[in-house]
């Protein structure tokens, strides 16, 4: 469960994972079938699974994520709609010592990892943009009750400030000003709630707000990556939503 | 006068240039080391502020401005007038202004590279087809670090009068493969085998989406172009990755590849056992 200490030998979906304590020292392993596919030494840590923003794996090239809807949103004119995300994550296994910490290693959940850029459409073959993460996300009117292990919830509200219906396929991430909160104890686990605002036929505005939408839960330590400095807890989609 | 006046009035005037020497020394140490200090706190603080090279630079040139004046004052001291060597200087300014032209012109297009940002450290460049990652710009040089391990020094001047192609500025990197196909195979298969692929490959894009087409019918085979896009730090393992899973997949398939053959056709009907005979075989 989230927030716990691995003591020993857990198993997580696809993964197993052993802890070997040797007069304070640490080996931790994590094993695929067979084949073991992470293997550390350490000393002194406490060992925690922990969410995280799907960026790090295979490789950290990007902090942001770029969402594509299973189904298209049209929000009528001057008018918003409340909805629930399943945002993909991965699980990140912490280590801590008194006040500081690491990730140690990224469990991957998900089948298929890619990559896409965000960026002006172009006729002639050149690029601009950014690269983001590739996520197909769910969306739902209802809170979900169970939550598959490898997402986590997020409820948006998007609002239409134009006097004509906008059509939302796309919601790109910062995974700056977003956070990562989880239930001590259980799998469960999920960001604050988060804004959009379609204030033109192609630019809109993503607010953060802090407080996670489930109360009570716990905020995920932000890795080095992920922790850029902050004006202001919004990014913008300047080329198109 | 006496002997005895003479030595007094050497030893008085020795006593005079000794202290003067004594003051020319301590301006100099004194100047040396307050110039020494200054370059460091300038340092500092155009590090926080402009790039790497830009400070360095910056900073050695107040360093040796500030040793100029440090010389200058403490020669004055000792009674050198270098009112001189400011008029010689203007003279020899000229003719090492010349001697020293390509010099200066690459000291200027380093100064040029440094404002502008054409190239900065640490990014990866292909310079007069030299690539690699730029480990200094100074001002004279760019040092470039080539992907086989060698260091290159390109002069300044051929950087901004040359082509320069940046890596690093790059969003998205595209990736070019050429793959010749047997005319007797299912295209159709091949594009299917290849896209799944591409699909589940990490690495490439899933915007700008990636491209399979055949772009030549050639003497042996039928050529199949495939262009993917990549996270330019990916660009290098992608190509690599790619090419060896394509191969491999097409060869599961049992896709052939072919190799440049010549099919030779003979006019008449060949008889291969009057040859042999005409060998003089049995």
């Amino acid at each position: 469960m989230f927030g716990d200490e691995i003591e020993a030998s857990i198993v997580l979906d696809m993964y197993r994972i052993d802890v070997t304590r040797v007069e304070g020292n640490i080996l931790y392993r994590r094993y695929r079938g067979e084949t073991i596919e992470r293997e550390i030494l350490t000393k002194d840590v406490t060992l925690k699974l922990l969410p995280i923003y799907p960026i790090f794996y295979p490789r950290f090239v990007t902090r942001y994520i770029l969402c594509e809807f299973s189904i298209p949103i049209y929000i009528p004119p001057m008018d918003s709609i409340a909805l629930y995300m399943y945002l993909p994550i991965d699980i990140a296994v912490y280590g801590y010592k008194n006040s500081s910490f690491t990730i140690l290693d990224i469990v991957p959940l998900h089948k298929l990892y890619k990559y896409t850029l965000y960026g002006p459409p172009s006729r002639y073959g050149d690029v601009g943009g950014v690269i983001a993460r590739y996520c197909r996300t769910r969306v739902s009117l209802e809170e979900p009750r169970d939550l598959e292990l490898g997402f986590c919830i997020s409820h948006l509200e998007i609002r239409n400030e134009l006097e004509k219906f906008a059509s939302m396929s796309k919601l790109l991430l910062d995974t700056s000003p977003l956070a990562l909160f989880y239930g001590l104890g259980s799998w469960r686990c999920c960001t604050q709630h988060i804004r959009v605002i379609i204030n033109s036929p192609s630019t809109a505005v993503v607010e953060y707000e802090k407080q996670p939408i489930e109360p009570g839960f716990k905020a995920v330590d932000e890795p080095e990556e992920a922790k850029a400095s902050l004006i202001s807890y919004r990014n913008e989609m300047v080329w198109g939503y | 006068m006496e002997l005895v006046d003479v030595i007094r009035n050497l030893l008085l005037q020795g006593s005079g240039m000794l202290y003067k020497i004594f003051v020319f020394i301590a301006i100099l140490a004194v100047g040396i080391a307050i110039s020494v200090m200054i370059r460091r706190a300038f340092l500092k603080f155009l590090s926080a502020r402009v790039s790497k090279a830009i400070a360095s630079n910056l900073s050695r040139a107040l360093y040796y401005t500030l040793l100029f004046i440090v010389v200058v004052v403490a020669l004055g001291t000792i009674g050198i007038d270098l009112t001189g060597f400011i008029i010689a200087g203007g003279f020899a300014g000229i003719v090492v202004g010349v001697a020293l032209q390509p010099v200066l012109s690459n000291l200027f297009a380093g100064l040029y590279l440094m404002i502008e940002k054409t190239i900065n450290v640490g990014e990866v460049v292909e310079i007069g087809g030299n690539a690699g990652e730029v480990t200094e710009v100074s001002p004279i040089f760019t040092r470039i670090r080539t992907f086989d391990g060698f260091v290159v020094s390109v002069a300044n001047s051929q950087i901004i009068t040359g082509i320069t192609k940046n890596f690093s500025k790059a969003v998205a990197r595209r990736i070019e493969f050429k793959l010749g196909i047997a005319y007797r195979e299912d295209a159709e298969k091949v594009y299917r085998i290849l896209k799944n692929i591409l699909d589940e490959h990490p690495y490439v894009l899933v915007n700008p989406p990636p491209d399979i087409f055949v772009s030549n019918l050639g003497q042996s085979s039928m050529d199949v172009t495939v262009r993917v896009w990549t996270p330019p730090p990916l660009a290098y393992e992608a190509t690599k990755d790619l090419l060896w899973r394509m191969r491999k997949a097409l060869g599961e398939a049992g896709i052939e590849i072919p190799f440049t053959q010549i099919d030779v056709w003979f006019r008449s009907t060949l008889n291969i056992e009057q040859l042999y005979k005409n060998r003089g075989g049995g």
